[in-house]
């Protein structure tokens, strides 16, 4: 029997046995998911991928330096996974994904929609009535929220909620729901929902101010002019 | 071409001022001296450092400079001052037509900046012809300062508007050149300030980078336009000068503040 098998029944009897309420806004959490995928430069967004036992690719992605990239996916259904429509959107400074019907069941994770946009450097993420391990969300939490919960027999797990990150080029990403899936023996699932990475616009460039003109001091001396 | 020369219809025409002016200015149509001309030079342009160009002053005439473009609007307020002798070209990257010299009549360079193409700035230049401009390269040796200034001369109105950061300072009548010694339409820029030894007529005169277009010279100068005082209110709002822009008393003390090299636009 797979891992997945395994994790799906032990939800399926029952043993989501939460520790919930407890939040936490520090986003380096041991149990924290694995890191997203680098992204592309300028804006991108991607609606769902996973790492692990089962890896998916981001799906679908949108990626723009200028001008509006859209990308839409009807469906996404794995075993680990199953979402609805997946709506991506890029463009300069500004990043969006949303993903409906969302399902992760061995976390107990349900959610009607999920959304992240970044704009000009900054990210906020929606998530309408979901629930995990029977825990209503919040629509818009603070950033890096997480939800850790456990799995009779495989471990403990975490859902960090409008995760966001800093990256090394200045960029933000965003991401709605980074689900960490304990499979037991040490190993995880991980499945990244709904993400934007967006940078700030350039500034736009300022002629630098010059100091003012002296004020002039009359020489002595003649100049015979047209008077 | 001899710079010296006065036209036969110049030269009946300085002579009746002369008398008057020899009070005078040193300048504007007065006595003033060639050897007593501030930073005095030959009305010949005078040879570059490099020897190869001319010198773009107020005493030189420079065919092959390019014209001002035509515009009629101030610009951005940039002025420049170079801290060497800067070579002038007809274009950005183009030949050389003369050199820009640190000073100017005794004083410090200052001159507009007109246009620019990537580093190259278009800057108005003293020399004749008219309206002269050519091209200067940015960066080391160049001095960038803002003039909020613009002076406005409405030759119609016989009129002198002085703006600072967009907003009227004053407007004043002035005397303008009469009919046949018109004060020249265009854009051109405040070229110095001198103090003559005599105070009157007045004891500022502030040259243009300009030049009359009917006097080829002027009571032994190259016919350079200026601004300056006059004692005889009368003459404001009529157009009896050789050129220059006589204002009243309170004008020239606000025109005394405005930077060297800031835009003057002679309309009318």
């Amino acid at each position: 029997m797979s891992s997945f098998k395994a994790a799906r029944r032990a939800v399926q009897i029952g043993l989501v046995a939460a520790a919930f309420g407890a939040t936490a806004t520090a986003p380096a959490l041991a149990a924290a998911p694995a890191p997203a995928p680098a992204p592309a430069p300028g804006s991108s967004a991607f609606g769902l991928t996973a790492t692990g036992p089962v890896a998916l690719p981001p799906l679908p992605v949108a990626q723009s330096l200028s001008d509006t990239v859209s990308r839409s996916l009807l469906r996404e259904n794995l075993k680990v996974v199953d979402a609805g429509v997946l709506n991506v959107k890029a463009a300069k400074g500004y990043a969006h994904s949303d993903v409906a019907t969302l399902k992760v069941p061995t976390a107990g994770l349900f959610a009607q929609a999920v959304s992240a946009t970044c704009r000009d450097g900054r990210g906020v993420s929606h998530v309408a009535n979901a629930v995990v391990a029977g825990k209503h969300l919040d629509v818009s939490p603070p950033p890096n929220t997480t939800v850790p919960f456990h799995v009779d027999g495989l471990g403990d797990g975490s859902v960090v909620i409008n995760k966001q990150e800093r990256l090394g080029d200045g960029r933000l990403r965003v991401t709605a729901l980074a689900v960490r899936v304990p499979l037991g023996g040490g190993k995880a699932q991980t499945i990244l929902v709904s993400s934007a990475t967006c940078g700030k616009l350039p500034a736009k460039p300022v002629t630098p101010p010059h100091s003012a003109a002296p004020k002039p001091h009359p020489v002595r001396g003649d100049l015979p002019v047209t008077g | 071409m001899n710079q010296n020369r006065t036209r036969p219809r110049a030269r009946a025409a300085a002579l009746l001022p002369a008398a008057v002016l020899a009070l005078a200015l040193g300048g504007c149509g007065g006595s003033g001296e060639k050897g007593a001309a501030a930073g005095g030079g030959p009305s010949t342009a005078a040879p570059a450092p490099t020897g190869k160009v001319p010198e773009t002053t107020t005493f030189a005439k420079i065919a092959q400079m390019p014209r001002d473009t035509g515009a009629t609007d101030a610009g951005d307020g940039t002025v420049v001052h170079p801290t060497a002798p800067r070579t002038v070209y007809d274009g950005p990257g183009g030949h050389p037509v003369a050199t820009l010299p640190v000073q100017e009549l005794g004083g410090p360079t200052w001159v507009p900046v007109v246009d620019r193409s990537g580093d190259w700035l278009r800057v108005l230049l003293p020399s004749r012809p008219n309206q002269a401009s050519g091209w200067i390269s940015g960066g080391d040796g160049l001095t960038v300062a803002h003039s909020p200034y613009t002076v406005k001369v409405d030759t119609a109105r016989r009129t002198l508007t002085l703006e600072k950061s967009g907003k009227g300072v004053g407007t004043w009548k002035v005397a303008v050149g009469a009919d046949k010694t018109p004060t020249p339409a265009g854009r051109t820029f405040v070229l110095a300030q001198l103090a003559p030894a005599k105070k009157t007529p007045s004891p500022l005169v502030i040259p243009l980078g300009t030049h009359s277009a009917s006097l080829d010279s002027f009571g032994g100068g190259p016919g350079t336009v200026a601004f300056h005082g006059w004692p005889d209110a009368s003459v404001f709002g009529k157009a009896v000068s050789h050129g220059c822009v006589r204002v009243p008393d309170a004008a020239l003390r606000e025109l005394s503040r405005v930077p060297l090299g800031t835009v003057v636009l002679v309309s009318g």
